[in-house]
């Protein structure tokens, strides 16, 4: 399989994307207005910075106070992702600095696995203990043995050591357990992915259907905020969600689905779209292709049809499809991001695509804007290596569509019964929490005892670090340089991140870790800048700008080359497919053996007495980071489960009683959970925010505090396109006494 | 179904759920405050209508404890206080609006006047005082001269501060149980049994306990009347304040309040006096005991209630 | 100060910003979120107010204050001179909403409109981070301003007005 994405890119730049380089760039220069000026007038210092507590990554500013202390994070107005406004998480990320539980020195683990027992010690014996043991793996079982699981700004710093160490087994938990289905069905529609932050023109949209996406809860900030901008605009929300979320109380229609069935809702409103000649003729016409065998593929699937699967009313199926009609193009079907869901993801993010398809919205002002991205020259590097082996290579023939790294199969692969083709013998955990992140923890933590070497970089003593050979404490984002935030947005835009003060207690940035672990590998020249500093202003200067005037801006924004945000009248357009148009039929799912057009195929219900575990996010936390960040846990500090008032009294639960769950696997929740009865759930279904139970005495805040949704996901649905591990096939019931535990 | 939640913040253990700012301090100052003003009001009463020497106890004997009481309020207080350093702010400003402005003023009167007033009696308790300094006697007889005027400013503020006792409280709207114009009477009307049955618990004289135990049965029915009607108000009134009468019809504090205030504090030592009026023999001890007991329970059950009932929004 | 109930989605960004903007202690705040759902699944509504003190007009906590701490400051915002406060704890049960707090140094704190930050002319911390911009805050008395002018729009309501406090906290229904 020649790499799918980097094809992509490259016919990319001629369409949507537009890459901005060189001495061509004329900044707007301008300080930002109103807060800025007032408080720099009083003397007090701000440093620009990029918020890590999410991946929209806002630009900001980091106050401090008259004692030099940091005060407080605020958005920086020139923004595009947070236009001056931080999301509740990123206005608490100071918490992050400030938390006294924060990992503060090299530990070295004194016996075996999972006993947690460490010793400290100094940068340079751990380092030195990590290069031998990698130099080792490397000798021993070739380097492609090593893999790399990261997430987070430091990510491209332990990617330039693992590749130039002779490693592409690069992963990231945000591909295989959260957007991989999206990119990849979008791809194969559109040739484009869907972004981050996403390309959806909310602020101009006439109708926005949110399929699961629980934005209000989801805080990623610019769609929040542009939702918000609709809602003024008065644009028709419709939400679909099982759960009566935020976004459905904001919502004309909400629709509450029978969880895993939207597939079924999806062909249906397809049906509607074509068979009422609701869809946009000209623009199908012109771009795409297919229209034919998806009219065809389509005909059985009538609103009376999704009824008895979906449980929602055929009028309301009607009705809604009218309404996305009547604003076409101006209507997002929002592609969602945390997509991995039941296996057959990749699938029901096509069929979101092709919806968008019908309705003309790709491309087009209030449906999908085309991003523009500044680009940042990166400094010429010696070649790689080119590995022996990559992860593709360990289960041949399995999720060949897959165009990034699958984190799970690096996690199978390292265990020698699975048989891959190569074992995988030691990995490096970079701000990842993959025993709370990668669902089936038993398969997890075998691995764990499988390899013989691991270590983790983090800033807080998570789970994972539990099990590390070698910890590595990262100082926080606030203290420190990371590359140069480039996003694609509206506008191309370069953000800085700097560091507010010192890093505290024994902590390092992670390029000074990933430098200087590469000197005892012996591949320093790969990291030919003594520090990041050097490294960012020898790029800025390249594109006409310096550390020194970033410092002062925070952000820059560019004007785009051309006025070619959307598409124009008659436009003719070469999408970055194959066929160079819009793909409702792919013939490249079709090549790769799967169904070029959806299909709906009903999944495992709950048995007697249980119930379908979902889950999702609570706006003022972020996954495990945040769960023991003093600001964040002041005002969310444990997860509930919404019990329908039904299943409560027929299980005579009560408002915050403490119980556990139980899931179909016999596994039960560690901690206790309180039970929220709540008429906003369905009764075939809980629902609890990720993120909680955490089982680190370390974190002594959110220690036992809620349950954890990972430790019952033990049944996963694998997606067989792109590896994604579905996560909603779970079940779960209520145990009011916690019985005798088992040793895991 | 109606789910009403606070998503975030309020975390203040201080204010939710339920409001906990007040604690023993304020209730024990209040009984105190009542029951010294309850003991200065008879003292005044019976002095200024000439009985000082039919009711020692009274007029003489009492009264020399209530500075002491008045001390111990103050303390109370003092200690509740929460940025005790700036304490004398409050005596830098008067807030007619303010209860707890005008308390500390009354206050401010009528602890020296009690004073005064026990320094002349001090002989009743230590036969044998000598005022050390020959001023301080020259004062005592300009005093004793003036011991009518001290009398009336004693029988007035006595009043004040007895009614204040209540009004601290009903003053607050945003407490529905506390806000009711009956609990001035019923906490002037509760000191002034308190007080009686001090007197009564001092006093030597047959004449005069039997005199108090009256007064006090009297007492004993109006506080009955004025509870019974204070219920009534409620139940007749908003939810909020029918919720705040429940807290004491079935709620948390319904044992608490009927059994320790009603029946122990009110209802058998009134049982008790009348049977003594009756020329039963029973101690004086008890139902005086008793009655103080049904006093300070009456205060705390009601500070510490008044805090649990809240506007519903 | 009015506040969009239709657009607030509860995420609690004004309790945070309002917490490090005015140093509020971990375990206390000046403000916080409310949700109010009614119905059945599936027809049901939900209310999402974001409080604090509503700056009333006639407002008990100044009046049972016993030092003049609690007062009327500037444009009707009331305010509480630590220095002044005694920590008696009369305002805190004055006030029906529940909007002051002990702070723990003894004074008691609560919402101050930003005055600090609205002498700058800037807006207040709450209103300024807002992620659904749904936090308007501005001059009643102006009718230009943009309060007044999505009061003049829009139905509102305030809190327990049947306890006569007057509240200058408008909710948008
Ligand atoms: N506050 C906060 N915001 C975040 C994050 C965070 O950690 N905290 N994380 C960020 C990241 S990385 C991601 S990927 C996104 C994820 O955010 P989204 O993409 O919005 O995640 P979803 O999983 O789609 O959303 C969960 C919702 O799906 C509903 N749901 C469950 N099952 C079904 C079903 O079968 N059908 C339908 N239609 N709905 C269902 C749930 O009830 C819930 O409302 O959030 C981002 N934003
Ligand atoms: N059960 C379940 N599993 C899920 C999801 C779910 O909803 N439910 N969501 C999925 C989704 S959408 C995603 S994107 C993934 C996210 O998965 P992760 O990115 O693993 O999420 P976090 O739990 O936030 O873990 C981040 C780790 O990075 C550390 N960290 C924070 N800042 C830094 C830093 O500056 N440097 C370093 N070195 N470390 C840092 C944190 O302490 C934490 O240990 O999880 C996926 N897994
Ligand atoms: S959305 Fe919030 S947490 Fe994410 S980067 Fe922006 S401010 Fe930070
Ligand atoms: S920040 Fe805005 S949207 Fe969020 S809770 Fe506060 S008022 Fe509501
Ligand atoms: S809300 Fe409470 S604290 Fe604020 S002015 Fe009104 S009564 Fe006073
Ligand atoms: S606590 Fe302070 S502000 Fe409140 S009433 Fe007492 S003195 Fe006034
Ligand atoms: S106006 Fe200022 S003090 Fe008041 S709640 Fe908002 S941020 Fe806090
Ligand atoms: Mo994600």
């Amino acid at each position: 399989m020649t790499n799918r994405r980097q094809f992509i890119k490259i016919t990319a730049l001629g369409a949507g994307a537009l890459a901005i380089g060189g001495g061509i760039l004329k900044g707007i220069q301008k300080y930002s207005p109103q807060e800025g000026i007032k408080y720099l007038l009083q003397g007090l210092k701000r440093i620009p910075t990029y918020c890590e507590v999410c991946f929209w990554k806002c630009a900001g500013w980091v106050y401090k106070n008259d004692e030099g202390k940091i005060w407080k994070i605020v958005g920086n107005e020139e923004d595009q992702h947070c236009n001056g406004r931080f999301c509740p998480r990123g206005t608490g990320g100071i918490g992050m600095y400030y938390d006294e539980d924060r990992l503060k020195t090299p530990l070295i683990r004194i016996q075996e696995r999972g006993k947690q027992v460490f010793r400290e010690a100094s940068w340079e014996e751990a380092l030195t203990y990590i290069a031998n043991k990698m130099i080792e793996i490397g000798s021993k079982y070739g380097p492609e043995s090593m893999a790399l699981f990261s997430h987070g700004s430091g990510s491209s710093y332990y990617s330039t050591l693992f590749k130039a160490f002779g490693s592409a087994n690069i992963a990231e938990p945000s591909y295989a357990q959260c957007r991989g289905p999206r990119d990849e069905a979008f791809m194969a529609t559109f040739g484009e992915e869907a972004y981050s932050p996403e390309i959806t023109d909310i602020r101009d949209t006439k109708c926005l259907v949110l399929i699961g996406s629980h934005i209000g809860e989801n805080m990623h900030n610019g769609q929040i905020q542009e939702m918000s901008d609709a809602i003024d605009k008065d644009a028709t929300i419709i939400t679909v969600d099982p759960r009566f979320s935020t976004a459905a109380s904001k919502s004309k229609y909400w629709l509450p689905i029978k969880p895993s069935t939207d597939i079924a809702l999806l062909l249906t409103w397809i049906h509607e779209i074509i068979y009422n000649n609701y869809y946009d003729k000209d623009y199908v016409e012109k771009y795409c292709i297919g229209f034919d065998k998806l009219k065809e593929h389509v005909k059985e699937n009538t609103p009376e049809w999704a009824y008895g699967i979906t449980t929602i009313e055929p009028g309301l199926i009607r009705k809604t499809a009218k309404e996305m009609a009547n604003a076409s193009p101006a209507v997002i079907i929002h592609p969602g991001r945390h997509v991995t869901w039941y296996g057959d993801d990749t699938q029901r993010i096509r069929a979101i695509a092709i919806l968008n398809a019908l309705l003309g919205s790709w491309g087009r002002r209030g449906g999908f804007y085309r991003p523009s991205k500044a680009n940042i020259p990166s400094y010429a590097l010696p070649s790689f290596p080119k590995p022996a082996k990559t992860w593709q290579d360990a289960f041949p023939g399995k999720y060949s569509l897959a165009s990034l790294t699958v984190s799970n199969v690096l996690i199978d692969a390292s265990i020698p019964e699975n048989n891959p083709v190569f074992t995988i013998k030691g990995w490096i955990v970079n701000g990842t929490n993959l025993i709370n992140t990668i669902p089936n923890q038993a398969n997890t933590l075998k691995a764990i005892q499988n390899i013989e070497l691991l270590v983790v970089i983090d800033t807080m003593p998570m789970e994972i670090t539990g099990w590390a050979d070698v910890v590595l404490p990262e100082c926080t984002y606030l203290e420190r340089f990371d590359n140069i935030r480039v996003s694609p947005h509206r506008k191309p835009a370069i953000a800085l991140r700097m560091p507010a003060s010192e890093p505290m207690y024994n902590t390092k940035p992670g390029y000074w870790i990933a430098r200087e672990l590469s000197k005892k590998l012996g591949l320093q020249a790969y990291f030919p800048f003594e520090n990041q500093e050097s490294l960012l202003d020898w790029q800025l200067k390249k594109i006409g700008t310096s550390l020194e005037e970033m410092s002062k801006l925070g952000v820059k924004t560019y004007e785009r080359e051309a006025d070619d945000i959307y598409i124009t009248e008659g436009e003719n357009v070469e999408f970055p497919t194959e066929s160079g148009k819009i793909e409702l039929y792919s013939t490249y799912f079709e090549q790769s053996g799967f169904d070029p057009l959806p299909l709906y195929t009903p999944h495992e219900e709950p048995p007697e007495g249980f119930y379908r575990l979902i889950y999702g996010r609570a706006p003022m936390h972020t996954f495990s980071r945040t769960a023991n960040n003093p600001n964040l846990t002041d005002i969310m500090d444990e997860n509930t489960v919404w019990v329908n008032p039904k299943v409560a009294k027929e299980w005579g639960l009560n408002n915050d009683q403490y119980i556990w769950l139980k899931n179909q696997d016999g596994i039960e929740s560690e901690f206790p959970i309180k039970i929220r009865v709540t008429e906003r759930i369905r009764w075939d279904s809980v629902y609890m925010v990720h993120g909680f139970g955490h089982a680190q005495k370390q974190m002594k805040r959110c220690f036992g505090k809620g349950a954890s949704d990972t430790q019952l996901i033990s049944k996963v649905l694998i997606d067989p396109i792109m590896g994604g591990t579905g996560m909603r096939g779970n079940f779960v019931t209520f145990i009011t006494k916690k019985t005798e535990k088992e040793a895991i | 179904m109606k789910e009403e939640l606070i998503v975030s913040g309020r975390m203040n253990h201080l204010v939710d759920p339920q409001l906990n700012i007040w604690h023993w301090q304020i209730p024990l100052y209040l009984f105190l405050g009542g029951l010294a003003a309850g003991i200065l009001f008879f003292t005044a009463l019976f002095f200024i209508n000439g009985k000082e020497n039919e009711y020692p106890a009274a007029v003489k004997k009492a009264p020399v404890i209530v500075p002491f009481l008045l001390i111990l309020g103050l303390l109370a207080l003092f200690i509740d206080l929460r940025h005790k350093l700036y304490f004398w702010q409050l005596y830098t400003n008067i807030k007619l609006q303010s209860p707890m402005s005008w308390g500390a003023w009354t206050l401010m009167v009528i602890t020296p006047v009690s004073f005064i007033w026990a320094a002349l009696y001090i002989r009743e308790f230590f036969p044998n005082w000598d005022w050390k300094y020959t001023w301080i006697k020259l004062l005592e007889v300009f005093l004793i001269g003036y011991k009518k005027t001290i009398a009336w400013i004693m029988l007035i503020f006595s009043v004040i501060l007895g009614i204040y006792t209540g009004i601290l409280l009903s003053a607050f709207n945003a407490r529905p149980l506390w806000n009711t114009s009956i609990l001035g009477p019923l906490f002037l009307t509760s000191g002034l049994s308190a007080g009686a049955a001090t007197i009564m618990l001092l006093s030597k004289s047959a004449v005069e306990k039997k005199r108090f135990a009256q007064i006090d049965l009297i007492l004993i029915g109006i506080e009955v009347f004025l509870i019974i009607h204070m219920f009534m108000g409620f139940m007749a009134s908003t939810q909020v304040q029918i919720d705040a009468a429940k807290l004491f019809l079935g709620g948390p504090y319904t044992m608490a309040f009927w059994i320790f205030v009603v029946a122990l504090g009110l209802v058998i030592p009134a049982l008790l006096e009348f049977l003594e009026l009756r020329k039963f023999h029973i101690p004086v001890l008890i139902s005086s005991l008793l009655i103080l007991f049904g006093s300070i329970m009456l205060r705390f059950i009601i500070v510490y209630a008044g805090q649990v009932s809240r506007w519903l929004y | 100060m009015a506040v969009d109930t239709k657009k607030c989605v509860g995420c609690s960004d004004c309790v945070v910003a309002c917490q490090t903007e005015n140093n509020v202690p971990i375990g206390y705040c000046r403000e916080w979120v409310v949700e109010v759902m009614a119905g059945t699944y599936p027809q049901l509504e939900i209310e999402i107010r974001s409080e604090r003190c509503n700056h009333c007009k006639n407002s008990p906590c100044v009046r049972c204050c016993p030092t003049g701490a609690s007062h009327y400051s500037d444009g009707g915002i009331v305010l509480v001179e630590s220095k002044e406060c005694i920590g008696c704890g009369a305002c805190i049960a004055s006030c029906p909403y529940d909007a002051r707090y002990p702070h723990p140094d003894g004074y008691v704190d609560k919402c101050t409109f930003c005055i600090h930050r609205v002498k700058n002319g800037l807006d207040t911390a709450c209103a300024s981070v807002c992620p659904t911009k749904c936090i308007y805050f501005g001059d009643l008395d102006d009718p230009n301003s943009k309060v007044s002018m999505i009061l003049k729009r829009r139905k509102y309501k305030t809190l327990i007005p049947e306890a006569g406090t007057n509240p200058q906290l408008y909710f948008i229904i």
